[in-house]
């Protein structure tokens, strides 16, 4: 593969990342392989590796590193493009498309119930303050003095309940995006460091 | 090439290399592989990482018609590379003294 063709692939690899971090990956290439000082026509894979190879190692370590800023942040932001990154480092990992193809499902089936678990005690909150809110109402207008006082009672505990939920489900979404951003770091770590392994000659 | 190489110890060796002179990426490849067996494609993402968190900063000159990028070490990068020699050499003490290699003995005796 001559140098046009490599720098025409790795592009197309690296055409999700973010414009920086793939100008700076091709121009750093470019700069090598002219280096390399091969004929024109010169086998740049020889050197070093194939595109897709190059493009895993690229994408495995920009994950690693967005997960780190996030990590430091300590926010949620920019979880989407991180599971995003996660999915493209399974497609350019040296498996068959089909496997990826189920590890990737298997990954979004993974979020996504997750997800439900988390959405499910929001929806529970939610349902549980306006439950608890409406009673109250109705407690002003029932009739008789200790009914009054039993739906008020009612309608404030199950308030209190529906805002408890709210605060436990903010605490599993960010233990949430914690714990999954760890899975994919641990995995593009294995990543980028397979093909490093080598030692003192 | 019978032990390996870790992440941590490839960063120091970067480090190295780049704090006794600013180099461009063929040349830094060709000198880490000169001592260890790495692929030609495995220090782009080490040098982007050292460069992402500072260690590293790239400046750029032209050469023969196009850009040559060099890399040039930042005092927090050298501050990491005094942490990394320190951490080697108490790293290296300890292993040598598993190994029973001893300052004390002569070249000779340890080749036997």
């Amino acid at each position: 593969m001559n140098k046009q063709a490599f720098m025409q692939e790795l592009e197309y690899r690296l055409r999700h990342l973010t414009d920086e971090d793939k100008l700076d990956a091709l121009e750093y290439y470019s700069e090598y392989i002219d280096d390399l000082n091969l004929p024109p026509e010169g086998d740049v894979c020889v050197h070093l590796g194939t595109p897709k190879e190059v493009a895993r190692q690229i994408i495995a370590q920009t994950t690693e590193r967005k997960i780190e800023e996030q990590q430091e942040k300590k926010t949620t932001k920019g979880f989407g493009s991180i599971v995003w990154l996660a999915i493209l480092g399974i497609f350019a990992s040296p498996i068959a498309i089909p496997l990826a193809f189920a590890a990737v499902v298997i990954f979004i089936s993974f979020i996504i119930t997750i997800g439900s678990i988390v959405f499910a005690f929001g929806v529970s909150g939610v349902a549980c303050v306006l439950a608890g809110l409406l009673l109250i109402i109705v407690g002003f207008i029932t009739p008789g003095f200790g009914q009054k006082f039993v739906v008020l009672g009612a309608g404030l505990f199950v308030t209190g309940l529906g805002i408890m939920f709210l605060l436990l489900t903010s605490v599993l979404a960010k233990l949430m995006v914690k714990m999954i951003s760890g899975i994919i770091k641990k995995m593009a770590a294995r990543h980028s460091r397979k093909k490093m392994q080598g030692g003192i000659e | 090439m019978t032990y390996q190489l870790t992440a941590p110890l490839l960063d120091a060796c970067v480090l190295g290399v780049v704090e006794k002179e600013d180099v461009y990426g063929y040349t830094l490849t060709q000198r880490v592989m000169d001592v260890v067996d790495i692929s030609e494609s495995t220090l782009y993402p080490v040098l982007r990482r050292l460069q992402k968190s500072g260690l590293l900063e790239t400046y750029d000159e032209p050469y023969q018609g196009r850009n040559r990028r060099y890399y040039r070490i930042t005092p927090p990068g050298k501050q990491q590379l005094y942490f990394f020699r320190s951490e080697w050499l108490t790293y290296k003490e300890k292993i040598d003294s598993l190994l029973g290699i001893t300052k004390m003995l002569p070249a000779g005796e340890i080749n036997q």
